[in-house]
């Protein structure tokens, strides 16, 4: 720490204009929808990394009365050194004065209490700049140090609600900022050798826009900045080294109990030959003999014995087991020992996710795999790598998470500690198949009843399993009758019952049923042949412009809906309702048949991509559009003439 | 002696449950425990995820006017999704005026040890924000681990300061509540407002009132969006502040001295407003130089203005701030406006028939008259006349107030007392909107055209954002407006406001399934007509909630498109003329679509005594509707 105190002691080589006289260009600048100015214009940001402070400046052209928003600031209330000024175009100046800038509680809990300051500044006009300048004091300093609000840890995105002109980031140039990789743009880099700093200079960044499935970190629009401390030229080497060397230290050093030597002994009389099955084989049994926290029934006490964070990891592991409960990370050590004492073949896989910051393996960005292994891998023989994630319990054995889904991951082969990069498959649509099963019977008199079985698989099991594992099995069962009230509130829900709730290991299954009274058929009448039955994904309300990143999709899925109406004697459907459409992405189909009174519905919703590049908008958007018409086609019925 | 012995194991099993049960409330505080020792938990209501068993609030008023308020809470929870929100016991309050001087929690799950309230599961969060600054606060106390079963019990006592010795109480808690009672102590006063139609019988003495069996309110259909529609309890106390609210002359006599003192200091009776043209000059003031913000940093600013100069100085303020800048503004020539204390948005609709009381949300601005002016928002009381005017509002053609205003009406603060005005419909500023689309569908069913909007009266604020120059809030709005899904893209390709203030938005529109396959047809946009009207209550159940019936600007659309394959409208001809509601329908098919829709949406209210009337109203609409809309809006392709 003191080394880095000496590299950074020196006074930054970047000046904070504050106070200095207003340019005619900037006075110049007006609203210009070519340049995707509107509104504001932030004609100057700066942010100067020291050792123990921020320094920040803001220099912003408010050009209408939403742009006033611009001149909004929520500081820490440690903030220190704030100037602020408003100059009208006149040259009138108004300085922002101490009570200008209000204190006010964030939040307290017992005496400690965090308070914030907001910026109210005085004189504010639909056509003035506003200057701003604060120092923000840190008191440690790393990567891990947020520099804006909404920032991760160590991440500094550069674009926000307003175009951006100019913004500079000064930083020591023992802080190694990776640059967006992805960003089609680059910065000017200037770099001070004998100050040690460098300085990142961003021009014309455009305001941000709603880009829905996106990931900011994928989007070669966004420039962001990523801090991380430099490790060395060997990225690898060290990644190896400082993050498992401690874990493979705990797993030789581990005492375990006489229960888990027993509990592993009949696993290993029972271990299927096959690496793939054996390790499938350990997540099933460990889920029944371990269960994960965020699956308990929700009164279960064990949680409370489960003393976090007073012993060692060792003591706390063994504790784990032999209480029958355990949080992740506790899960993955018990999961990866066992592995290893059944002598299954397996990597430790360190991965990023789809909807977070990519692992790039040119780059070695380790910052986004470090920590604990997401997952545990084999290598099948045809040389593919199948991968599981032994504390997501509520998962089917083989369900690879979505976040890990088709990106490269660093496989860690613990005995010999090396690293090598693999690509994670992506599940075929049909591992998320999500099916419907309708009965309905139409009476003459226009009461109509309903029974409908539900089979969720894959992404769908796991999260009806985190939603409904907790609860006890009628509340579960109550809990799915509440639903299908708020789905179909004219309608009476005569049932509803969850199946398999306790039974880890058998799917989760949903049953329900109901009757609505139409009042009569009439000459015609029109019903909805899967009532209550939902979309499979949202469709978003806005899509932005000019989409410049990756659509991200949460996953793929294959989405059957069946149902079976039963209809009065001497009623026909009406028209030829049937139909189907498919494109590169997926597809989606409507078929209506009919035999004497009984008619057979088949919706099928298929999308086959899950990361989409994004060119294929247009191609989503129509498959969306697809989707919501199928979702919400009625059937019309009339008398056989 | 066989069967004795039976017996007597049996009755000593049946006394160790009961016991066992008892037992187990002695952990709890004595006046829990005695709460839960007279009640079968059984017994609970079948649709309650919470029986509240008791809520009890006692308020005493101090020597210096503060009151304290100690509550006691005893809940069990039926079921699980109950058990969040029944962890959890919140105080609002304030840093300056409320201090919280105890406050304890008591969990006994169904099984296991009772469990006291973690000190550090007590959280205050401040509830500024960068528009509204305040010292207001929100204090959370959570109970870890309730479930279903749980037994959650919660005591507090905490000292209030409020601008005017005044608390009310809802008398619905959010859960189904036994026995709900609040209970005075002292020179305090006591009365139940609105209980008319609410099935609740209240047992008042001159110190409590205390109600049973109240059900927790569900959120349904229709539901007022507007406060002062539940009943509600009120707490009166003494002191100097109490005088004010001693009737509604009182309260309108202080309020204009109050006023006057903060805004300018001067108590002279303002001339008349001779001209119109003023109102010019001071809404392009107020649009240009004074932005709206909240900065109540003490107590008394919920009710008192900041001075007149201030207001200019910093160049922002809330509502009262800024009818008080607009009188400092007018007092260099003599002249001034009245304070008029009003409710807009989701304020309840006050009159004069209310209990006098801090009823109001807004301020506005009265100018005296001499005579009329011809301007469309004056208005005559106690033989004087007045012209409304908002000075928040920068958007609205001075002379008008917007549409917020309808059917309420507003309290005028005169040197003589209240004067209570209604705000007349012509004041408001007409407002309406109509849609053209022109363009082309293929034979997918997509649209490629052009959608042409005028706004009159900024109906649907197009006009206020436009002005504002927020354009990307302009579509957005748009297209919620016409509901119009995420798939389509509406783009603006112009926008102007004309010399009468009439808002011409232009838009590119390639709409997907512009009409989607339905039935033996296509349906045209719900968006555009409103999709089929739901019931007014769910199956099986009663109708809790007052009905409440929003007005709307009118919307009035022509629709001509080229079709790639000839349709024909399900109905050519439709209309409805309701109370509330109305619409007209004209339809010409062929590859030449034309189609006009008109809907009228005007305001009505039907308290708990009329859910009768409101009843038969909806279903007579809905009928209507529903009727037009399940075969009106198909188009046939023959």
């Amino acid at each position: 720490m003191l080394l880095l105190f000496v590299l950074f002691a020196g006074v930054t080589d970047v000046a904070i204009p504050f106070g200095a006289p207003i340019s005619d260009a900037d006075w110049a600048v007006r609203e210009d929808a070519s340049r995707q100015i509107f509104d504001a214009v932030v004609l100057e940001e700066i942010i100067v990394m020291n050792p123990n402070q921020r320094q920040r400046y803001r220099r912003v052209r408010i050009l209408s009365e939403s742009g006033k928003d611009a001149a909004e600031l929520v500081l820490p209330a440690s903030v220190k050194k704030i100037q602020g000024r408003v100059i009208l175009p006149n040259g009138e100046e108004r300085r922002f004065n101490k009570e200008d800038l209000v204190e006010v509680l964030a939040a307290k809990q017992r005496r400690r209490k965090t308070r914030a300051r907001v910026l109210v500044p005085p004189g504010l006009t639909s056509d003035c700049i506003v200057e701003l300048a604060w120092t923000v004091p840190v008191k440690e300093y790393g990567p891990w140090d947020s520099l804006g609000a909404d920032a991760p840890a160590g991440l500094l995105f550069l674009r926000g609600d307003f175009h951006v002109q100019k913004f500079i980031a000064a930083i020591p140039a023992a802080i190694q900022p990776f640059l967006a990789s992805s960003w089609s743009g680059q910065p000017e880099v200037q770099q001070n050798t004998k100050k040690n700093r460098v300085k990142l200079t961003y021009r014309d960044l455009p305001p941000l826009d709603i880009h829905p499935f996106d990931n900011d970190m994928l989007n070669p629009d966004m420039p962001y900045i990523r801090f991380t401390l430099m490790v060395g030229e060997d990225h690898l080497a060290n990644f190896t080294d400082q993050w498992l060397v401690g874990r493979v230290n705990v797993l030789n050093r581990l005492a375990v109990s006489s229960a888990y030597v027993k509990w592993v002994k009949e696993l290993k009389a029972n271990r299927p030959a096959d690496d793939f099955q054996a390790m499938m084989y350990v997540y099933d049994a460990l889920r029944h003999r371990v269960r994960s926290l965020r699956l308990l029934p929700e009164d279960d006490p064990r949680p409370e014995k489960l003393t976090f964070y007073t012993a060692s990891v060792d003591a706390w592991i063994k504790r784990a087991f032999d209480l029958g409960v355990a949080n992740s990370e506790l899960i993955k050590y018990l999961y990866e020992v066992t592995l290893k004492r059944l002598k299954i073949d397996y990597r430790q896989i360190y991965a990023g996710s789809r909807f977070g910051e990519p692992f790039i393996p040119k780059n070695l960005n380790y910052m986004a795999v470090m920590g604990d292994p997401d997952m545990f891998a084999v290598q099948l023989p045809d040389g593919r790598w199948a991968a599981i994630a032994p504390h997501l319990q509520e998962n089917p054995p083989g369900f690879l998470p979505e976040a890990y889904q088709g990106v490269p991951a660093l496989a860690v082969n613990p005995k010999t500690k090396e690293a090598e990069v693999i690509s994670l498959p992506m599940l075929s649509p049909n591992v998320n198949t999500h099916v419907h099963k309708y009965k309905i019977d139409v009476g003459e008199d226009g009461k109509v009843a309903m029974k409908v079985s539900e089979q969720r698989n894959g992404t769908y099991q796991g999260s009806s399993r985190r939603k409904y594992q907790s609860l006890a099995e009628d509340a579960r069962s109550e809990e799915f009758r509440r639903i299908w009230e708020r789905r179909l509130p004219e309608w009476e829900i005569t049932g509803a019952s969850v199946i398999n709730g306790d039974n880890i290991s058998l799917p989760m299954g949903f049953q329900a049923s109901g009757q609505y009274d139409m009042e009569g058929l009439g000459v015609r009448f029109s019903l909805d042949p899967f009532p209550g039955a939902l979309q499979p994904l949202r469709s978003p309300d806005y899509w932005g412009p000019d989409r410049k990143g990756p659509i991200v999709m949460t996953g793929t899925f294959n989405r059957v809906d069946l149902t079976k109406i039963t209809l009065p004697q001497g009623w026909k459907v009406l028209g030829n309702p049937s139909w189907q459409r498919k494109n590169p992405l997926g597809s989606v189909s409507l078929r209506v048949v009919q035999e004497g009174n009984l008619v057979t519905v088949r919706r099928d919703v298929m999308l086959g991509l899950a990361q989409l590049p994004p060119h294929a908008e247009a191609d989503l958007r129509f498959f969306l559009a697809w989707m919501e018409e199928a979702f919400q086609q009625t059937l019309a019925f009339g008398k056989s003439s | 002696m066989v069967w004795l012995r039976v017996a007597m194991c049996v009755s000593l099993m049946c006394l160790t449950v009961m016991v066992g049960a008892q037992d187990r409330y002695q952990q709890l505080p004595d006046w829990a425990a005695s709460v839960l020792q007279g009640v079968d938990l059984s017994q609970a209501p079948a649709d309650a995820s919470v029986w509240r068993l008791l809520d009890e609030t006692t308020v005493k008023q101090k020597d210096d006017g503060r009151f304290e308020q100690r509550r006691r809470v005893v809940q069990y929870v039926t079921k699980s999704r109950g058990a969040d929100r029944a962890g959890v016991f919140l105080i609002d309050g304030n840093e300056l005026t409320t201090r919280i001087k105890k406050l304890r929690g008591w969990h006994l799950p169904r099984q296991g040890k009772m469990k006291k309230l973690d000190r550090d599961n007590v959280l205050t969060l401040g509830q500024s924000s960068v528009q509204a600054l305040s010292r207001d606060t929100s204090t959370f106390a959570v109970l870890q681990g309730v479930a279903r079963g749980s037994i959650v019990v919660f005591e507090s006592r905490e000292f209030q300061q409020s601008y005017f010795p005044l608390s009310y109480f809802r008398v619905h808690t959010g859960f189904h509540t036994r026995k709900r009672v609040v209970r005075v102590e002292g020179a305090l006063s006591l009365s139940v407002e609105g209980l008319d139609g609410w099935d609740l019988q209240a047992d008042s003495t001159a110190t409590s009132v205390e109600l049973k069996d109240i059900p927790a309110l569900e959120d349904e259909v229709l539901m007022p969006s507007f406060g002062g529609v539940y009943p509600s309890i009120q707490v009166r106390g003494k002191g100097s502040a109490a005088a004010h609210l001693a009737s509604w002359d009182a309260m309108a006599r202080w309020y204009l001295d109050l006023f006057r003192k903060r805004s300018t200091g001067s108590q002279a009776t303002p001339k008349a407003l001779a001209e119109s043209a003023v109102l010019e000059q001071v809404t392009t003031y107020f649009r240009d130089k004074i932005t709206y913000r909240q900065k109540y940093l003490t107590p008394d600013r919920g009710w008192e203005p900041l001075a007149a100069k201030e207001v200019e100085d910093k160049g922002y303020g809330d509502c009262k701030d800024m009818v008080s800048c607009l009188n400092g503004r007018l007092s260099n020539n003599g002249q001034g406006i009245y304070p008029v204390m009003a409710n807009i948005v989701d304020g309840p609709y006050t009159t004069e028939a209310d209990l006098p009381g801090p009823l109001f949300n807004h301020l506005i601005a009265a100018f005296p008259l001499e005579k009329s002016l011809g301007l469309p928002c004056e208005v005559e009381a106690g033989g004087k006349r007045f012209l409304l005017y908002d000075p928040t509002d920068k958007y609205t053609r001075p002379g008008y107030l917007n549409g917020t205003y309808r059917d309420r009406k507003v309290l005028i603060c005169t040197e003589e007392g209240a004067l209570w005005v209604d705000v007349p419909e012509a004041g408001l500023e007409p407002a309406d909107l109509k849609l053209n689309v022109t363009g082309q569908l293929d034979q997918n069913m997509t649209l490629q055209g052009q959608l042409t909007v005028a706004e009159t009266g900024d109906a649907f604020s197009l006009r206020a954002l436009t002005r504002e120059g927020n354009l990307r809030n302009v579509t957005l709005t748009m297209r919620s407006l016409i509901d119009m899904p995420g798939v389509a893209d509406l783009s603006l390709n112009s926008h102007e406001i004309d010399a009468d203030g009439v808002a011409h938005l232009s838009f590119k529109i390639v709409w997907p399934s512009f009409f989607r396959r339905d039935q033996d047809g296509f349906r045209f946009p719900a968006g555009i007509t409103g999709v089929d009207k739901p019931r007014l209550t769910a199956s099986g159940k009663s109708r809790q909630n007052p009905v409440s019936l929003e007005a709307r600007a009118n919307m009035i659309w022509d629709l001509a498109i080229q079709t790639a394959v000839p349709l024909t409208p399900g109905s050519d001809a439709a209309s409805y003329e309701g109370a509330h509601h109305a619409f007209t329908w004209k339809a010409q098919g062929g590859n030449n679509l034309n189609i006009h829709f008109e809907s009228v949406r005007r305001r009505g209210y039907y308290p708990r005594t009329e859910l009768t009337a409101a009843a038969g109203y909806w279903d007579a609409y809905r009928t209507a509707f529903n009727d037009f809309y399940h075969t009106g809006t198909l188009f046939f392709a023959r």
